[in-house]
């Protein structure tokens, strides 16, 4: 049980910054997401946390105590690999018990820890077994035990789950949040799957190039995402972007014109006086109908139509992702019903629902959302 | 890759025609240890002839075997444990922990086997006489060990690169400090690569004959030396010359052969996986 807290840290390799500045706080029991695409610097930062990288500047604190010059193993703190990083040459007991062993903790309570472990992860049959006689996801379980056995005062998990096959990946996380409920530590996770972090997160940091984009609960960072990165990072398939102009504002928010002459009316505040300011319309997939051919005025809550022909249909069962290349240039995805009947080469129209739409400026800041 | 049975077969035969060349010396001083000294010159008993002991028995009636061998088995275990001490931690800081200057450092260490011995006989000796250590089994181990430790660290730098990083670093966050993450990771993981290293260590040590002969004279005189004791005062007697070559030669032959699989894997340099 801890909380954590980085002040200003910095990260240089050489020339190169790898992390910039960084702040963030983690409270007590919280379970926290570093999400970011490759060479954001994410692992970088868990290791930072960990130990095994130094700090360049900056402070790092763990229940308010500068940890900066503190050791890896005396941090408190418990990291589960990539890899997994299992010694290959001990049984799951003796890798789950090495941190005990060399904290010269008894035998008698060392065998008891690690079969309360065990017992958490139903790993009691295979505690004799070496790690390479365990299959992906074993090895993964018992890397987890590992770390629990320690009883840290905060987690470390460093992109866990991208060695396990698509199946076995969806129940480890489901086991991850049911062990985050049970045992209700402090957790700080690391991936660039943007499903684990939307699913298991308490709270996401979005990050880019060393710098935080955004901090948020899942919802936040999805429904108001801060900038186009944000926008465009989070969320499957990404954010449709069309490029428009704001036409109008009132006190209801702007009305942004794009793909020529659709006027779509968004409920974000307008940034300045001018109205011309060319902008970025964000629209999520779910954001976008389809209607028939011949199309309807749209209401007060959607605007269209924008016509385009349809290239790729992609069914996923639940729903389908229609991609179409509008006949104004560029090209959207639409989030539609499975059952909906459209197929490639098909001509269609769009209606915009504004509830999904965003407004990012010329410099990718979202305009700001009025509620 | 796919090879025909003709050119598989034209492999084997080429082996063993490379092996047979190369035990083809060994094979013959076992044979001509066991000649008297009047066969071993005679052309017509090249194969045929009537085995004695006689070489042997005379061999460990003029020289005190023991006494050499015994030099040879503290001097080359003492070398091999002194590289093994100092080779092992800084074959692991240059592994997992390296500078800038690593590779230049291990090149270095490297070009000094390049250095032909006899080139440094003359402080070497100048140095071993004022500290007193001519003609003592500390100062032969001592240079045995000056002399393997380049290779020894190469070797271990070698199999330690493929010991993955991330297992260590899990052992630093168990707790483990650089003595621990060494004993109890590194060690049994590269275990096979630091057997091969020891013995082809033990090896060249047991062979080492340039700084035996000229660094000792008596009381520390390794079976190289023991050897060469015979080549010299009486010219050339082939006979016992063959089986002090022999007696001197076996125990490490046999080591080398019980040890043949590691030792193979050494000489490659952890290129096979």
């Amino acid at each position: 049980m801890a909380t954590l807290q980085l002040q200003n840290v910095c990260k240089r390799y050489g020339a190169v910054d790898v992390i910039q500045d960084l702040s963030l706080a983690v409270a007590d029991g919280e379970f926290i997401v570093f999400v970011g695409p490759s060479g954001c610097g994410k692992s970088t930062l868990i290791r930072m946390i960990a130990g095994l990288e130094e700090i360049n500047s900056g402070a790092l604190l763990i229940d308010g105590q500068r940890m900066n010059e503190v050791g890896p193993a005396d941090r408190g703190l418990a990291m589960v690999f990539q890899s997994y990083a299992l010694y290959p040459h001990m049984t799951v007991r003796e890798n789950m018990s090495f941190a005990l062993r060399l904290a010269r903790v008894p035998r008698a309570e060392r065998e008891r820890k690690v079969a309360d472990v065990a017992r958490i992860l139903h790993l009691e049959s295979y505690l004799d077994h070496k790690p390479g006689q365990l299959s992906g996801g074993q090895r993964q379980r018992v890397a987890i035990g590992r770390a629990i056995v320690r009883n840290p005062r905060i987690f470390l998990f460093d992109e866990p789950l991208s060695n396990l096959d698509a199946a076995l990946r969806g129940q480890m996380r489901g086991e991850l949040a049911r062990l985050h409920e049970e045992i209700d530590a402090t957790m700080i996770y690391v991936t660039h799957d943007q499903v684990e972090a939307m699913t298991m997160a308490d709270r996401i940091v979005v990050l880019q190039a060393g710098h935080v984009e955004q901090v948020g609960t899942p919802l936040e960072i999805y429904r108001r995402p801060v900038n186009l990165f944000v926008a465009s990072f989070m969320g499957s398939p990404p954010m449709n972007q069309l490029p428009g102009q704001i036409v109008g504002s009132d006190a209801a928010g702007v009305r942004v014109a794009v793909a020529g002459n659709v006027v779509v009316p968004v409920a974000v505040a307008s940034q300045s006086t001018k109205t011309d300011n060319r902008v970025t319309l964000g629209v999520r997939p779910e954001g976008l109908r389809l209607t028939s051919a011949a199309a309807k005025a749209g209401s007060a809550a959607s605007a269209g139509p924008l016509s385009g022909t349809t290239h790729l249909v992609e069914r996923l069962g639940s729903i389908s992702l229609v991609h179409v290349d509008l006949d104004q240039g560029g090209r959207v995805i639409a989030q539609v019903g499975a059952t909906e009947d459209v197929r490639p080469r098909q001509q269609v129209n769009l209606t915009i629902d504004s509830i999904h739409c965003h407004v990012f400026d010329q410099t990718g800041l979202a305009l700001v959302p009025i509620s | 890759m796919r090879t025909s049975g003709a050119a598989r077969t034209s492999i084997t035969l080429l082996a063993w025609a490379v092996a047979l060349l190369l035990f083809f010396p060994i094979a013959w001083t076992i044979l001509t240890s066991f000649k008297t000294e009047s066969s071993a010159i005679d052309a017509s008993e090249m194969v045929h002839f009537q085995p004695t002991l006689a070489s042997y028995s005379e061999v460990f009636e003029r020289a005190e075997y023991l006494d050499f061998a015994i030099n040879s088995v503290i001097v080359s275990l003492g070398a091999t444990l002194l590289v093994a001490i100092l080779a092992v931690p800084c074959a692991y800081s240059m592994a997992f922990h390296p500078t800038r200057s690593t590779r230049g450092l291990l090149l270095w260490m490297l070009s000094t086997k390049m250095l032909p011995p006899v080139g440094v006989l003359m402080p070497m000796y100048i140095l071993f006489r004022s500290m007193d250590l001519l003609d003592t089994r500390v100062g032969l181990s001592l240079i045995n060990t000056l002399v393997n430790l380049p290779l020894a660290v190469w070797m271990l730098f070698t199999f330690f690169k493929e010991i993955p990083r991330d297992i260590l670093e899990a052992g630093r966050m168990d707790g483990a400090g650089v003595t621990d993450e060494i004993r109890h990771l590194l060690l049994p993981l590269a275990l096979p690569g630091v057997a091969s290293t020891c013995l082809l260590s033990l090896i060249f040590c047991w062979n080492e004959a340039f700084w035996s002969l000229t660094l000792t004279s008596s009381s520390a005189a390794p079976l190289s030396a023991f050897i060469a004791s015979f080549s010299s005062p009486e010219g050339l007697f082939f006979a016992k010359l063959s089986a002090a070559s022999t007696v001197a030669f076996a125990p490490i032959l046999v080591l080398g052969w019980l040890g043949q699989r590691r030792l193979v894997r050494g000489l490659t340099f952890g290129a096979v996986k």
